[in-house]
């Protein structure tokens, strides 16, 4: 079984969905720490988007755009350690750059809305 | 190219004990003691990545330290002033741990990829061992502390919000020590070098100032009855360690002139033409 990592340091819903344009429904917590629970796409913590951050996110009637980046692990009972996971993302999808010139170029949104 | 989102991992248990054994500073920091309800989403969002850009900065002194190191061994500098310089590397991991677990305290690193292959100082091996120092050292330490040390000491002055506070306090006393080394570098090197080697490093020292010049070259945005121009709280910005463009754009003009008299000192100046530039 693969090692779990501990981050320091990384890209968590809150950060990500601000940097995109996006307002995370529910705050996500801090500090890197074991424990994670991955959240289902389309979690009450998955991203709620006020805006669409992409032309491939999923849009749904009454809700806006809503769509997750990236997959985000949350300890719940601390509340803390969200930890984004690259490597295992559903759709990818482009930001416009123009939203800031040090975001990264991708943000991930889950498969389609069930 | 490979670019990959700037992370942070944690390994935790005997390398954090032995780390914490030599650096047991971060410990002392209150941390968990922000209230982010307090705060704008925008300016939340700012900082985080200000918090970020200042974790990958200090990475990439680690990695610069390290060249420094590399390069005052090489050139056979003085063992004693190896042995200091040895010491700054725990320092830059320190100071990178503690700006990232400030940006998580803010609600995450911002999303900034970095090309790991290029992302910090390497020194020219075609050069000879003491020339590679002397660039080293200059643009490290001379330039680079200096010029970090100066922007962020009135940055700390202002800093109101205790872990804020706690994390510059422990920065700063080490950058100090970081830019003194620059000193005592030119001190122990400069009578060695000719005409030619003030020339080349005026050359280095032109080139290590334009990647500054972003940090003086805006116009400071206006500040209203305390709030700037973004709509942010400058009380806001202080307490989460920022200083608004109106003081922090004149302040590292500033700072950037002081750092070259004591080079010029040494016979390492900018031209007419490169202060005209950096500075008309």
């Amino acid at each position: 079984m693969k090692r779990q990592r501990k981050m320091l340091l990384c890209v968590t819903a809150t950060s990500m969905a601000a940097a995109v344009g996006c307002t995370p429904a529910q705050p996500v917590g801090i500090v890197g720490r074991p424990d994670y629970t991955e959240l289902e796409a389309g979690s009450p913590d998955a991203v709620e988007a006020s805006a669409p951050v992409t032309t491939e996110a999923t849009p749904v009637p009454d809700a806006g755009w809503v769509g997750k980046i990236g997959k985000v692990a949350v300890d719940r009972d601390a509340g803390r350690a969200p930890e984004f996971h690259p490597d295992r993302v559903g759709t990818t999808a482009i930001v416009d750059d123009s939203l800031s010139p040090t975001v990264g170029t991708t943000a991930r949104v889950p498969d389609k809305k069930k | 190219m490979t670019r990959a989102l700037f992370e942070l991992e944690w390994l935790g248990g005997t390398t954090e004990h032995f780390f914490r054994r030599s650096r047991p500073e971060a410990d002392a920091v209150p941390w968990g003691t922000l209230d982010l309800s307090r705060y704008a989403p925008d300016l939340l969002q700012a900082v985080r990545g200000s918090w970020t850009e200042v974790s990958m900065n200090e990475y990439r002194a680690v990695a610069s330290f390290a060249e420094v190191i590399r390069a005052l061994t090489d050139a056979m500098a003085p063992l004693d002033m190896i042995g200091m310089a040895s010491g700054f590397l725990a320092d830059e991991v320190l100071h990178t741990e503690l700006a990232a677990r400030v940006a998580m305290e803010l609600g995450g690193a911002a999303p900034m990829t970095v090309d790991m292959d290029r992302f910090a100082l390497r020194a020219d091996l075609r050069l000879p061992a003491k020339l590679r120092a002397n660039e080293v050292l200059l643009r490290v330490c001379c330039v680079g502390e200096a010029f970090a040390f100066g922007v962020g000491a009135p940055a700390l002055k202002l800093a109101s919000h205790p872990m804020i506070k706690a994390v510059s306090e422990i920065i700063m006393a080490d950058e100090a020590r970081h830019k003194r080394l620059g000193a005592l570098y030119l001190e122990w090197a400069s009578e060695d070098w000719d005409d030619a080697e003030r020339a080349r490093l005026s050359r280095v020292l032109e080139d290590t100032m334009k990647g500054l010049r972003t940090f003086w070259s805006g116009e400071p945005a206006e500040v209203k009855d305390g709030v700037t121009s973004r709509g942010f709280r400058v009380e806001h910005l202080h307490e989460l360690g920022w200083l608004e463009s109106a003081r922090a754009i004149p302040l590292a003009r500033e700072v950037a002139l002081e750092l070259l008299a004591p080079l010029e000192e040494h016979g390492v100046r900018l031209g007419d033409e490169a202060r005209a530039s950096l500075f008309g």
